[in-house]
């Protein structure tokens, strides 16, 4: 098989397909952010629609959404020339994606971690982490389960354990 | 519903990698799928080392009580850890989470009964009794202890009791954790100076000697691979230094001190700085492979600057130092988190004094360790070696790995 032009290659279309049936059109140049797909491309298996079994519809909007947002403009011939501009280009994207994560409820948090995982989208993934161990910090185990609805699977002994081996953290 | 329990271990580990090392502690003890042990080499993201101090109680003159205690810079917050390690016990070195510590077996004996010890878990791995002079040794070891390849490094010196003098000869003893012995290898060769410093790197044990004050320092290299003792030239401008203020004044003589910086966060360099005088600094990097020294630019800051200039330079920029007067000191890249914002700064424990001082070029960084307590203890100067006492204070960095 032939590789595309790079003008070529960046109008050309992908059809995901999620968990739940809907489809989802995406430009290359947009899913190239997705390590799985990208290696998909590479191996030229992206004929048709492309089944994302662990990935629900409003999760691949939401992972769209995140993509479309960060995909490299560069390739339209836009040029950055100043380093304050670009400066303020990062500041921006960083309060759109505190304010996208924000957004998100628990459960959406936690399809998104899955998703993006599944994907792998580094960036994405980090930037769900990052919410997650915020969330985490400064709390005790007690109040991370009841956040997160986890039961505590330990015996008496383990938990007992768990706080000797740390004890200094757990006071 | 999203299950959050069974998260993969991809997702976890990249949670993990955003808390901080108290936080990570209580995340490890939400559940068990949480606790899982891949996080072994997983970096935390305090990047800066804490600091440890130590207490003990008395009652009379029996020890109450003994205590650690650890201060962590990213939450300015201190922690009390209750210990059995006795106060006066000898301490080496502070690496990878875990002190490197003696005791005295027996009273009057030259018995020594070395052992690790690590504060944030309370586990200790002992290590075998070792013959040597008390008062003229120093220690430290290669990789965490419990990493297959890690070397415990003893370098220690006779008194000749006969002509009251340090001895001819000098003995340096190695040993891994699980040995039962420590294997002793003597050199002939006489170190008057004090042992100032020792470090750590690619293989080698360096050895920093520095006691009157118009002499220049004598870095000495052990290798435990091939059982070579080897001396190395210190660096010339150092030498040069000595030879400009062969009888100084009062400002420059007020002391010299040299400092090797073990950097295992850091491509394993080996580092040195060197005081002179007042508050002048100066810090070099060894080039194992070109056997040279390499002036590093970011760290200076004297009128001295014209001179130092004229040696060969290195642009080691985004470093942090930590040192101490008499532990190991640490060499981190400014790259990430807090430490970023500290690039080019030295963080000086000062262990017999327990408090931090902080410097660089200049004082826009943030000070990261104001608010561990000063205290001024009753001897302003020590030349023994350090023992845990209520004076004392140094580095540790917290890590996962345990010894379990």
């Amino acid at each position: 098989m032939s590789t595309p032009s790079s003008s070529v290659f960046s109008y050309r279309v992908l059809k995901l397909k999620s968990s739940d049936g809907e489809i989802f059109e995406v430009k290359q140049t947009v899913a190239v952010q997705s390590g799985v797909l990208k290696q998909m491309m590479e191996d030229g298996c992206t004929e048709g629609e492309i089944p994302l079994n662990n990935v629900d519809s409003p999760t691949l909007a939401k992972i769209i959404e995140w993509c479309n947002k960060h995909h490299d403009d560069d390739v339209e011939g836009r040029v950055l020339s100043q380093e304050k501009e670009k400066e303020k280009e990062k500041a921006d994207m960083k309060r759109w994606e505190s304010e996208f994560i924000d957004a998100l409820n628990r459960d959406e948090l936690y399809f998104l971690l899955i998703g993006s995982n599944y994907m792998n989208i580094k960036e994405l993934l980090d930037c769900a982490a990052q919410k997650v161990a915020g969330m985490v910090k400064g709390k005790t185990p007690e109040a991370i389960r009841e956040m997160f609805n986890i039961q505590s699977d330990f015996t008496e002994e383990e938990e007992k354990a768990i706080r000797k081996e740390n004890q200094w953290a757990f006071n | 519903m999203g299950n959050w329990f069974d998260l993969p271990i991809d997702i976890l580990n990249s949670i993990v990698e955003c808390l901080h090392y108290t936080d990570h502690i209580q995340f490890r003890a939400v559940c068990k799928s949480w606790r899982s042990n891949i996080y072994n080499h997983i970096k935390f993201a305090d990047n800066l080392p804490w600091v440890m101090g130590y207490e003990a109680t008395y009652q009379r003159t029996r020890i109450k009580s003994s205590s650690f205690y650890l201060y962590d810079p990213s939450q300015k917050r201190r922690y009390h850890v209750e210990t059995k390690i006795p106060a006066g016990t000898k301490l080496y070195a502070s690496k990878f989470g875990c002190l490197l510590l003696s005791n005295n077996t027996k009273i009057w004996s030259d018995s020594y009964s070395f052992f690790f010890y690590c504060p944030f878990t309370g586990e200790i791995i002992q290590l075998p009794e070792l013959e040597m002079n008390c008062r003229l040794n120093q220690a430290t070891f290669s990789t965490a202890p419990t990493s297959s390849d890690c070397v415990i490094f003893v370098f220690h010196k006779h008194w000749d009791e006969e002509y009251n003098h340090v001895a001819d000869k000098f003995c340096v003893s190695t040993c891994s954790p699980g040995d039962t012995a420590w294997s002793n290898i003597w050199f002939n060769g006489r170190y008057r100076r004090w042992i100032s410093s020792v470090a750590y790197s690619k293989g080698v044990f360096y050895c920093a000697f520095q006691m009157r004050l118009w002499l220049f320092p004598i870095i000495a290299a052990y290798n435990p691979a091939l059982q070579e003792w080897k001396k190395y030239q210190c660096p010339p401008f150092i030498r040069r230094l000595n030879h400009h203020h062969e009888c100084p004044d009062d400002e420059y003589c007020e002391y010299r001190d040299v400092e090797l910086i073990d950097s295992p966060d850091d491509n394993g360099n080996l580092l040195l700085s060197y005081r002179y005088g007042k508050g002048f600094v100066c810090v070099f990097r060894f080039d194992q492979s070109q056997m040279e020294w390499f002036r590093i630019e970011n760290f200076m800051s004297n009128s001295l600057y014209n001179e130092y200039q004229q040696f060969k330079s290195e642009n080691l920029n985004n470093r942090v130092l930590f040192c101490s007067t008499v532990i190991n000191n640490i060499s981190l890249p400014a790259v990430e988190g807090e430490a970023s914002k500290l690039a080019s700064t030295i963080h000086r424990c000062k262990y017999h004094r327990r408090c931090i001082s902080s410097g660089g070029k200049d004082q826009s960084y943030p000070q990261i360790y104001d608010w561990v307590g000063q205290r001024w203890p009753t001897h302003w100067w020590n030349f023994d070696l350090p023992d845990l006492n209520s004076d004392a204070i140094v580095w540790i960095q917290p890590r996962h790995s345990q010894i379990l």
